[in-house]
């Protein structure tokens, strides 16, 4: 079932996204960053309502991945963005759309919590004041946000404290807490747990399982139990080309290509 | 742990997003614009002081006469002052960097930064206001003292220091306040003994020892911190590798930290030479103004920064005058420029 | 004994183990002499420097006696004491003609005795000379302004006479007839040159370093400005005084006289030196320190926050805005601390551009529109220069030199202590950051 010879094309398992809408899908993304190419044409298709997690050894690309699905990419000089990013049949990267609602369609959760110096109540309302919305009209909204990643009954009676009094797995979710606010149809999430501890880490990833249903994730991480328990498809990158996409089962138990076993079984990476 | 998920979200945020479109994107074009008028400003200010010289100067290729002799002998006096200035500033401020840096603990380093800091902050005006009324009539006699002070005080103070280490090695911070007690009480008998008033003749008040001592006293503050910069970088990177191997701390310095930071300290004087030349109120105060090109420290001389102080707001625009004292302006640009140039040079190959 | 191992061991001199040890120890011994002399030099100078200003600025306004003088040819001289050369005193004596042309010098050998009365006097007459009498009551005579009974004040009165002195002088309301303005029109001058210099330089700066900051700072263009920054630092600050002449005062100045005010020439209007100009060539003075200390306040903060706005759709003015420049704030605090210090030093461009002895008309007064930027004005670091060279009088002026200086001198001191305390509340917050 292994090809032998090094392939850089991309092995899709047949019919995978057959049964499922996608909600975003790139086309030839590549990336490039002063003299060296990140990415090499990658053809994703990210399903929408369901987790698909991105995996591959350190340095393979999957951070500048999501980073291109944002376009915050574009935030580093001398980085050069090519191919089509399409969410709903428009291209993000083209000029249709200004890129800070780019940002707010596609959300981002970053491996380190960080919240502004701000009130818990102004990071969840931070991108939505960006709106015009003022206090009355963001109390349900911060309200939903918070009880969606299970943070509103711990902060209920504190949400003008400041968010730099929460513990990191409290952070990290108040993290999500904030780009959900602004309703994203795909959300980024780049290594999310990787500052947690064990314990804030498998609650975050109960939590994953229950948003998976709300918007499209696409989660990166190094931790392949993690991806294995959490997603519900699993895309394999190595030294920035997409290998192989599969549902996750598959992807770990009987994979198509012998780079994917290779890396799965801990051979190397 | 529930998640309750509505249905139909009460907000519509992709309406609000699309209905803020216009006016986020007006703002943005408005803030981008803003700053970048006030980087160009700063471009601008830059470009303005050699674009100014250059455009008064250049239509008329015209050098009006004399004005290289001119330029020769306030050159000379500002370099005359400068460079004696640092002479003296240099070994003092570097003193001082190498004791906050190899021979005290952070808490002392930072106990010090004040004093030095008051240094620094005294204006120009004000060096040369003591120099000018106190410093001048008691040095127009005393210069013989002031060589033998140099030589006295600090040898006072290092033999004290060595014949106390073994009581001071449990209280280090002491040492500069020992060394206080001990030089000023070498100075004072020096000075009030001083039987070497008059020794060496000097015909006015207003020299160049005078002026090079306020310019060194201003230069001192920028060479100790840029040093003391210097020499911690340094410091840093071989001491631990000097402990291992059994050195002290002096042999340490001596060979390793210096060496590294040699090209640092070049670029600390430069800076204070630079600083030196361009500095006008001391040298207008405590020069005599004297326009004479003579190497000896004990005349006066006219430096560049004073003659455009005292002449310009006389000269008649675009007269002889007004083009020659332009000129001497853009001598002085250049020659600040390059001591500064050259030291941020060294000091980026150091670090 | 084994000798050091290794040739970087050798390279530290660190060879036969007694010899090395012994010169180590001179070695350190002349280095940690040395370099505490140093430091110890510095600290006299600083003090030395302070305690100067502190003296000389302030004892002329303390009560000197009146002190009577016989001499060995039995004549006397009543005055009081001025300054003690070598071998001669300088005393002042009744003034003849104009104040200030009393003075005597006597030499230590002609004086046979000298005493204080108790009932003598100095008098300061409606034109600002003085004279000293013994005893009388001369407060009705005619062309009599005060009578100071010295001699016979107390400590208390000595530090009242001295208190109002001080005030007098400081505020305005100096002594009929003592040539010189008291040091409020230098103050006034000095804060509203750097207010109306903060108000120019304070947003171009903050603009700037923003833009550093958030839109271009490692395009090309960014990399040219802050070269301009770093650059415009060392520039000598006469050189800006230069430029304020020629480009503002005559290019830009006489360009607004021969527009705008071409009935009133020859003589210029905003043609000439004035507070506009002396705060325009200040701002480009500390445009660099304003420029560098924001954008080093913006880069404190962690990039991570900019990236988590702009994350959340927010454009970069909005992070700006929202994020940000509020975080800032006790940096363009510093920043302005710093300018405002470093203008209050800068007395040579302001030579060129506008300050001026005795300004004829104030430039803020109470006639409308109040703040009048084509006059002259009058400042607190030039006061110390012109005091101490061009008095007429120089035994009076150095002494208002000094105590113009000690203002100046307590001012920045002030200030460059407002921007330790700023500073120490930034680095606090930075590691608060860091939970």
């Amino acid at each position: 079932m292994a090809t032998p010879d090094f392939d850089s094309t991309t092995t899709i398992a047949a019919q995978l996204f057959d049964d499922v809408a996608i909600a975003l899908r790139t086309r030839s993304l590549s990336l490039r960053f002063e003299q060296r190419q990140i990415l090499h044409a990658i053809d994703l298709a990210v399903p929408a309502a369901r987790i698909l997690a991105v995996i591959g050894p350190s340095g393979s690309g999957k951070t500048s991945l999501l980073r291109c699905l944002n376009r915050l990419n574009e935030e580093v000089h001398g980085c050069r963005i090519d191919g089509e990013v399409l969410l709903d049949g428009t291209d993000l990267l083209g000029a249709a759309v200004p890129v800070h609602e780019v940002r707010r369609r596609v959300g981002m959760v970053f491996p380190k919590p960080d919240p502004f110096p701000l009130s818990i109540y102004e990071n969840v309302a931070y991108g939505l004041r960006l709106l015009g919305l003022r206090r009355d009209a963001l109390d349900a909204p911060v309200e939903d946000a918070l009880r969606a990643v299970a943070l509103w009954d711990e902060v209920a009676d504190r949400l003008d404290a400041s968010a730099l009094t929460l513990t990191p797995g409290q952070q990290q979710r108040l993290a999500i807490a904030r780009a959900l606010a602004l309703q994203p149809q795909v959300l980024l999430m780049d290594e999310p747990a990787a500052a947690l501890d064990p314990q804030s880490s498998l609650h975050l990833e109960d939590l994953l399982r229950r948003l998976g249903r709300r918007c499209a994730i696409v989660l990166a991480t190094h931790n392949l139990q993690q991806a294995a328990r959490v997603s519900d498809y699993a895309a394999f990158i190595s030294d920035g080309r997409l290998i192989e996409v599969n549902d996750t089962d598959t992807l770990f138990t009987n994979p198509l290509r012998r780079e994917t076993e290779d890396y799965v079984t801990g051979r190397y990476g | 742990m529930s998640v309750p998920l509505r249905a139909e979200p009460a907000l519509d945020v992709a309406a609000l997003v699309q209905r803020r479109r216009v006016s986020r994107r007006r703002r943005e074009r408005a803030g981008r614009a803003l700053a970048a008028i006030g980087a160009g400003a700063v471009l601008a200010s830059m470009l303005a002081i050699p674009l100014f010289l250059l455009v008064e100067l250049l239509p008329s290729a015209s050098v009006p006469d004399g004005t290289g002799e001119r330029l020769g002998v306030l050159l000379g006096g500002t370099l005359k002052a400068s460079v004696l200035a640092v002479l003296l500033a240099f070994p003092v401020g570097l003193a001082a960097a190498v004791h906050l840096v190899c021979f005290s603990t952070p808490l002392q380093r930072s106990r010090w930064r004040p004093v030095l800091d008051l240094l620094a902050a005294i204006p120009t005006v004000v060096l040369g206001l003591i120099a000018l009324t106190w410093l001048a009539p008691w040095l127009q006699s005393r210069i013989a003292t002031l060589l033998v002070l140099a030589a006295v005080v600090p040898a006072a103070v290092i033999a004290s220091l060595a014949v106390f280490a073994p009581l001071l090695r449990a209280h280090p911070a002491r040492r500069p306040f020992v060394a206080l007690a001990v030089g000023l009480a070498a100075g004072g008998v020096v000075i009030g003994w001083d039987p070497w008033a008059g020794a060496i003749a000097v015909d006015s008040p207003w020299n160049g020892v005078l002026v090079a001592l306020a310019l060194g006293v201003a230069a001192v503050p920028l060479i100790c911190t840029v040093g003391a910069d210097v020499l911690q970088r340094a410091w840093d990177r071989h001491i631990d590798a000097a402990v291992a191997l059994g050195a002290s701390r002096w042999q340490a310095l001596r060979s390793l930290v210096l060496p590294a930071a040699a090209s640092g300290l070049t670029a600390a004087a430069l800076l204070a030479l630079g600083r030196c030349a361009g500095e006008t109120m001391i040298v207008l105060m405590a020069s005599g103004n004297t326009a004479i090109a003579s190497a000896d420290p004990r005349d006066g001389l006219r430096s560049l920064s004073a003659e455009l102080a005292l002449s310009l707001p006389g000269a008649e625009r675009g007269g002889a005058l007004w083009r020659t004292l332009l000129i001497a302006t853009l001598v002085l640009f250049v020659l600040s420029f390059a001591c500064n140039l050259a030291a941020a040079r060294l000091r980026a190959r150091s670090a | 004994m084994q000798s050091g191992g290794g040739t970087a061991a050798g390279a530290l001199g660190v060879t036969r183990r007694g010899a090395a040890v012994r010169r180590g120890r001179i070695g350190e011994d002349l280095a940690v002499g040395a370099s505490a002399a140093g430091l110890a030099l510095c600290l006299v100078l600083a003090g030395g420097i302070v305690l100067l200003l502190v003296r000389a600025g302030l004892a002329p306004f303390w009560p000197q006696p009146v002190i009577e003088y016989t001499l060995r040819d039995g004549s006397r001289v009543l005055g009081e004491l001025v300054l003690r050369r070598d071998d001669a005193l300088i005393v002042r004596g009744d003034d003849q003609l104009r104040p200030g042309d009393g003075y005597v010098r006597l030499r230590q050998e002609e004086i046979l005795a000298e005493r204080r009365p108790p009932d003598a006097i100095a008098r300061v007459h409606v034109d600002g000379r003085h004279s000293y009498r013994r005893g009388g009551d001369d407060a009705h005579e005619p062309g009599i302004a005060a009578v100071e009974p010295r001699n016979a004040l107390t400590f208390a009165g000595r530090l009242a006479f001295f208190g109002e002195r001080l005030r007098a002088y400081a505020f305005g309301g100096d002594r009929p007839g003592d040539h010189g303005q008291g040091l409020l029109p230098a103050l006034a001058g000095t804060l509203t040159l750097v207010l109306l210099m903060s108000l120019i330089v304070m947003p171009v700066g903050i603009a700037a370093a923003v833009h550093l900051h958030v839109y271009a700072g490692h395009g090309r263009l960014g990399t040219l400005v802050r070269g301009a920054v770093v650059s415009l630092a060392g520039v000598p600050s006469i050189v800006y005084g230069v430029l304020g002449l020629g480009l503002f005062v005559h290019g830009i100045g006489g360009g607004i006289d021969r527009w705008l005010y071409a009935d009133r020439l020859p003589v210029p209007t905003f043609g000439t030196g004035g507070l506009l100009w002396a705060a325009l060539t200040l701002a480009v003075l500390t445009l660099p320190v304003v420029v560098a200390t924001v954008e080093q306040g913006l880069s404190r903060i962690p990039d991570t926050q900019r990236l988590g706005s702009l994350a959340l759709g927010a454009t970069r003015g909005e992070t700006l805005r929202r994020l940000l420049l509020p975080q800032a704030r006790p940096a363009v605090l510093s920043a302005w601390i710093l300018a405002v210090a470093r203008a209050v030093g800068a007395v040579a461009p302001l030579m060129l551009v506008g300050v001026v002895k005795y300004a004829p008309a104030s430039p803020i007064d109470a006639a409308f529109p109040y703040l009048h930027p084509s006059r002259q004005f009058t400042h607190l670091g030039f006061a110390v220069y012109d005091q101490a060279l061009i008095s007429p009088d120089a035994l009076v002026g150095v002494p208002r030199a000094y105590s113009a200086a000690l203002l100046l001198v307590a001012l920045v001191l002030v200030l460059n202590a407002a921007a330790g305390l700023v500073g120490r509340r930034l680095r606090d917050r930075d590691r608060a950051f860091t939970i």
